[in-house]
């Protein structure tokens, strides 16, 4: 028997167990570990076939009008444009909410349901660490809908053009705004559909919560920008969207045409605060959730 | 036992603080219309946009919501927490418990949203009759929601997540894009009683046929009724629980 490397480590009993002798990756591997699993949580990764459907579904609807705008530019040349880069997500708008409702519960439900987190927390990472992790992994998965399907949309643009050098000088001013609005987008709906979740007991509740927010949030914005007037104005403040949608426009101009956003007469720089405010409120959520949570 | 029955799943669905947040869900239909009333609109706007709030956002998002969560934890609650044994093992015939089950829930979703439509509807635009169409819609929605939801539970433990996939894909999305889907969609079914009831302010609502909007309904609550039925009565009884 050889004697444990570290005498200090056994101080009570020494009980015979062999001693960890590995690397310690310290604070900083532990958050990429849970940011890594919670990627693959995401995508269902290492899960059963049905936990796939629902996200690789999403993705894939959302990559499709990309694919068919290179199609159709390939084929027609320019005369139609069948989105653009300002439009696109609020085009594939209905599918943010259904990949946010399935899968930021899949990330925070379980851990306090089964009162694991303890597990966590004992290791050299603080409860704001875990937070931000889990953050930084829905916001990256969220990226597959709301950056990867415009950039694709761009890399057809410029590699479809007969002049590629020069398409590429054309379209690359749009660059910024596509992955500002992209990141935007993901961080802010990663943000509130945690922030949901983590205060529901069971991932159905969650992801029913979640999807009612959207929903009746969309349905209500719909209908009051229909009305005019000063309804019309308050209507895209009732859906986080159209907030989102609204920003993006402040931020990166080009509107859509469906948009509530469009019939109101609020000044664009309210809906980058009303983003601002949203995100401030989720992180407040999240952070007064598991400072106060007895793991 | 069947007053037993009914009142211990009375009690279920009722003592949550689920249920407040769900009537909380109504009240927010009523105060949209309030909102709306406040803003003092032309009549012939607001008859319109009652409509739409009572079908968009009442029977369109407000009554499957309710329904897929009263509907799937009636007896899913049960199956889950293992307390269905104790139902099962006494000397009442299954469908029995199934039948009082299902009718206590489409009560109780009834209890939730169909006030809230009357009220919604009576101070959006004052038209009775409106009122009175989308209130039998959402009685006879409920009852078709309930129904399909409860089966639902019997046949997988994910119900909710699935009750929910099938309201926002295929109700929300599928039958939005493709109009030959909209026979298979309970939303239509309802807003189809809404149309045939609610009078001249109501025309417009569904994309269906009544009678094609009865008879399926009708299949399917039966359908779903026989489903739930058979599936209780084939779960078998262990010496020792699981």
């Amino acid at each position: 028997m050889t004697a444990p490397p570290d005498a200090a480590s056994g101080t009570i009993y020494d009980i015979g167990y062999r001693h960890y002798t590995g690397p310690r990756l310290g604070r900083r591997g532990a958050i990429t570990a849970v940011i890594g699993s919670a990627l693959r949580a995401a995508f269902g990764l290492g899960r059963s076939g049905r936990s796939k459907i629902i996200p690789w579904g999403a993705v894939i609807l959302a990559v499709l009008p990309a694919f068919v705008a290179i199609a159709v530019r390939v084929l027609a040349g320019e005369i139609l444009e069948v989105t653009t880069y300002e439009t696109y997500l609020w085009d594939i708008g209905s599918l943010l909410p259904i990949f946010l409702a399935a899968q930021a519960p899949e990330l925070v439900v379980n851990d306090i349901r089964h009162h694991v987190l303890p597990l966590y927390f004992s290791r050299p990472m603080s409860r704001l660490d875990y937070v931000g992790a889990k953050l930084a992994a829905l916001s990256l998965a969220m990226l597959a809908l709301t950056l990867a399907p415009v950039l694709l949309l761009f890399a057809g643009k410029v590699l479809a053009a007969q002049d590629v050098v020069g398409a590429l000088g054309d379209e690359i001013g749009s660059l910024p705004g596509i992955v500002g609005n992209g990141v935007m987008h993901a961080v802010v709906l990663a943000a509130i559909g945690l922030a949901i979740s983590c205060l529901a007991g069971r991932r159905a509740y969650a992801a029913g919560a979640v999807l009612a927010l959207f929903l009746i949030g969309g349905v209500i914005g719909a209908i009051l920008s229909e009305v005019g007037g000063t309804l019309a104005d308050i209507a895209p403040f009732t859906n986080p969207l159209t907030i989102l949608d609204g920003a993006r426009e402040w931020l990166f101009g080009g509107s859509a045409p469906e948009s509530p956003v469009g019939v109101s007469n609020v000044p664009l720089p309210i809906y980058g605060l009303a983003t601002l405010l949203m995100l401030a409120l989720s992180s407040a959520i999240l952070f007064v959730r598991y400072r106060r949570i007895t793991a | 036992m069947t007053s037993a029955l009914v009142s211990i799943t009375l009690r279920a669905l009722l003592n949550r603080r689920r249920t407040l947040g769900l009537a909380l869900l109504g009240a927010l239909l009523v105060v949209v219309a309030i909102i709306y009333r406040l803003s003092d609109p032309p009549d012939a706007q607001s008859l319109d946009v009652t409509r739409r709030l009572l079908a968009d956002f009442g029977i369109g998002v407000l009554l499957p919501l309710v329904a897929v969560i009263v509907g799937t934890s009636a007896i899913g609650a049960e199956l889950e927490d293992g307390t269905i044994v104790y139902l099962l093992a006494r000397p009442v015939p299954r469908r029995l418990i199934v039948l009082v089950k299902l009718a206590i829930s489409w009560l109780v979703t009834c209890l939730l949203i169909t006030p809230a439509i009357v009220i919604a509807g009576l101070i959006g635009n004052g038209d009775v009759e409106l009122a009175a169409g989308y209130a039998v819609a959402s009685v006879v929605g409920a009852l078709e929601y309930t129904t399909v939801f409860v089966a639902l539970s019997l046949v997988t433990s994910r119900a909710l997540i699935v009750g929910l996939a099938y309201v926002v894909v295929w109700e929300g999305f599928v039958s939005a894009l493709f109009a030959g889907t909209r026979p298979i969609s309970i939303r239509q079914h309802a807003l189809a009683w809404a149309e045939a009831l609610g009078g001249p302010g109501a025309a417009g609502s569904a994309d269906l046929e009544f009678m094609t909007a009865v008879v399926i309904g009708a299949v399917v609550v039966v359908a779903a009724v026989l489903v739930a039925i058979r599936r209780l009565e084939t779960v078998e009884l262990r010496g020792e629980t699981a």
